[in-house]
């Protein structure tokens, strides 16, 4: 099926606000150290695993991502609030 | 007496059929128009759901289009059948498929019974509103409109326009004032009557027939030559965003629904199961209503269309990011700029943090490093102190520590030795208060112990950039507030140059200033300055020095101005 063309503007560049969510990051989850070891050995990556490189040694190093700027989860209303994501035109 | 409902469905037929059940079984005449778009089986299993009940009617059938006659065609059909059918029936109610009641139906049959008379029906002459959408409201009277607006847009537009440019016109018929309103409207017999057996129907509806969305001014304006008593209002509960779409009700709304004072609402979700389940219950079932309050209906929609159109100031993010010009406000809030005082007092950071309470950074836009209060190596939103990060696009930088902050002001030095891309975001944004001592920087390189030459190279460089600074915050573009004192000028007073920021901040330092910052040794500084000019650098930004310091003679200066 063809999606309208307007799917592809996803966001606003008159000030407002359209409506977006936000994806979590692999590296914040547990298994990404011994992830990326595996795809460091299995080396079927672009760029030489240039990104897998990168996460295994910083994490290796200091697996911890928390900072004392750092917050917990609590709801998509808290992301919406920090402006991580926004609820657009949706009441 | 009783109340009879026209439903018009072309869609989500099965719970359409729910609808008209409840209604049906509380006792209360229903006619159903069906799409005739909608296919023979579909039709027939539809008819088939609500076969067993004896008052609820189906109406010839019409192919509808959106802002079409077909509409209005087939409300009128409906609506003779009711009145035909059904003599009982003293007020009809117009309502969709994905209308859903809100209230027990007693309660519209009561409120009704109180209002025998009473047209409800939103009619509203074209001077008067502001909801349409497209840019057409007189016009669409005035013109003619034979292309379709959702399949021919192109076609529509262009007629549009040639009618506009050759003047054309079309007659009104005499006697009738266009009024526009809610298509959802609840009309007595006597005027629902008196519109559909009107001697000049025919006249009328060859009228509406060329008139664009005419189910929004058909029986808005021609019940306004019949009825006795109208209530410009709609007992239906529709809400359009600010595109003019309806918005969709979900199961989110069930507690906000059951504040609404309408009867119906439209447009709910078909598969919003629990609205459904909640509101189309037996009598005997009925929960209380909760104290109506459409207020607070208003309230939510009304900011979901300024988040939608005005969206947060200071805000960049994956689904918000301005032109340049656009942002309703570059930054989230008001921030201080300090250049040169730094140089001029000792801890003049500390001291600013303990009179005003705010957060005070060091130079945030130092070559080396971002200098953040407390010396952090991260920031609020885990922002880095990395020079190379922040300067990859320093604007979103700043635009990101105000955003992070919000609540709390912040107070950042800057100076000609930092990165300069900044430079004129801060005289574009409203939001920076910026105080300069222009030439302050010549101070720690007084005081420093480095060979002369250095010196001067230096000093000549630092009063290059800070000079081109100064002009850029000078352009009437700028919009930040703005305020430059000479070296000399600022410390004639200095006391009183303090207090005038300290008021601008506000904070907690209200008081009048008791303490004041340690200044630097100034003795032998206009030598100095006198020095760099015999090597033939000519330092201007700091203003007169004289070179033999005098305890009674202070330097000459002007008073401090505010550019902006």
């Amino acid at each position: 099926m063809l999606l309208p063309r307007g799917l592809n503007l996803v966001y606003d560049e008159w000030g407002g606000e359209k409506t977006s969510g936000c994806l979590l990051h692999a590296k914040f989850l547990e298994t990404m150290s011994s992830k990326s070891k595996e795809e460091l050995q299995r080396k079927e990556h672009f760029a030489n695993s240039y990104e897998y490189k990168a996460y295994h040694s910083g994490l290796s190093e200091d697996p911890d991502l928390w900072c004392k700027w750092s917050e917990k989860y609590i709801n998509w209303r808290q992301l919406e609030i920090l402006g991580l994501m926004s609820k657009g035109n949706w009441a | 007496m009783s109340v009879g409902f026209v439903m018009l469905v072309h869609e989500a037929l099965d719970r359409a059929a729910q609808v008209a059940r409840h209604w049906s079984e509380h006792g209360k005449p229903v006619v159903i128009h069906v799409d005739k778009r909608v296919d023979g089986p579909n039709y027939e299993y539809f008819q088939q759901k609500l076969a067993d009940l004896g008052n609820v009617r189906f109406s010839e059938r019409h192919a509808c289009e959106w802002g079409n006659w077909s509409i209005v065609g087939a409300t009128q059909s409906a609506c003779e059948l009711m009145l035909e059918a059904f003599p009982d029936v003293r007020h009809v109610y117009l309502s969709s498929g994905s209308c859903m009641p809100l209230r027990p139906v007693e309660e519209i049959q009561s409120y009704l019974d109180d209002r025998p008379r009473t047209d409800f029906i939103e009619s509203v002459t074209t001077d008067e509103v502001d909801w349409t959408v497209g840019g057409l409201d007189q016009e669409r009277f005035t013109l003619r409109f034979p292309f379709s607006w959702k399949r021919q847009r192109r076609l529509f537009d262009g007629y549009v326009d040639l009618q506009r440019k050759l003047k054309l016109s079309r007659h009104i018929p005499e006697g009738l004032t266009p009024h526009l309103g809610s298509q959802w409207w609840c009309l007595t017999r006597q005027t629902l009557s008196a519109i559909l057996q009107d001697p000049r129907r025919a006249e009328f509806d060859r009228y509406f027939k060329r008139v664009w969305i005419p189910d929004e001014s058909y029986f808005q304006s021609l019940a306004r030559l019949y009825s006795t008593q109208i209530e410009s209002r709609s007992l239906t509960l529709s809400k359009f965003d600010f595109q003019g779409k309806p918005h969709v009700f979900y199961d989110d709304h069930l507690q906000l629904l059951r504040r609404s004072d309408c009867f119906v609402a439209r447009k709910i979700w078909p598969r919003a199961e629990r609205l459904y389940r909640e509101f189309l219950v037996p009598k005997s079932r009925a929960q209380v209503m909760a104290e109506p309050n459409p207020l607070k209906i208003d309230r939510l929609f009304s900011r979901a269309t300024e988040r939608r159109t005005r969206g947060r100031a200071g805000l960049y993010m994956q689904g918000r990011y301005p032109n340049d010009g656009w942002e309703n406000g570059k930054t989230g809030g008001r921030y201080s700029v300090f250049e040169g005082f730094t140089d001029l007092f000792e801890d003049f950071e500390g001291w600013i943090a303990r009179r005003t309470g705010n957060r005070v950074h060091g130079n945030l836009f130092a070559a080396d490093r971002v200098q953040f209060a407390g010396g952090d190596a991260f920031y609020n939103g885990a922002l880095s102190d990395s020079a190379p990060l922040r300067e990859y696009n320093p604007q979103g930088f700043l635009t990101n520590l105000i955003w992070n902050t919000r609540g709390e002001h912040q107070c950042f030095q800057f100076g000609p030795a930092d990165d300069q891309g900044i430079s004129s975001f801060l005289a574009s944004d409203r939001n920076a208060q910026i105080s300069i001592i222009s030439g302050a920087w010549a101070i720690p390189l007084f005081h420093s112990n480095r060979n002369f030459a250095e010196l001067r190279k230096e000093a000549a460089n630092l009063q290059r950039i800070e000079a081109a600074h100064l002009d850029l915050l000078r352009l009437g573009i700028t919009k930040a507030r703005v305020r430059i004192w000479s070296l000399a000028e600022f410390i004639e007073n200095p006391m009183e140059n303090l207090q005038l920021i300290l008021d601008e901040i506000g904070g907690i330092g209200q008081r009048r200033l008791s303490e004041v910052p340690v200044m630097a040794d100034l003795t032998g500084f206009g030598q100095f300055l006198q020095n760099l000019k015999n090597q033939g650098m000519s330092p201007h930004l700091m203003g007169d020095f004289p070179v033999i310091q005098d305890s009674t003679d202070k330097p000459q200066g002007r008073r401090p101005y505010l550019v902006k």
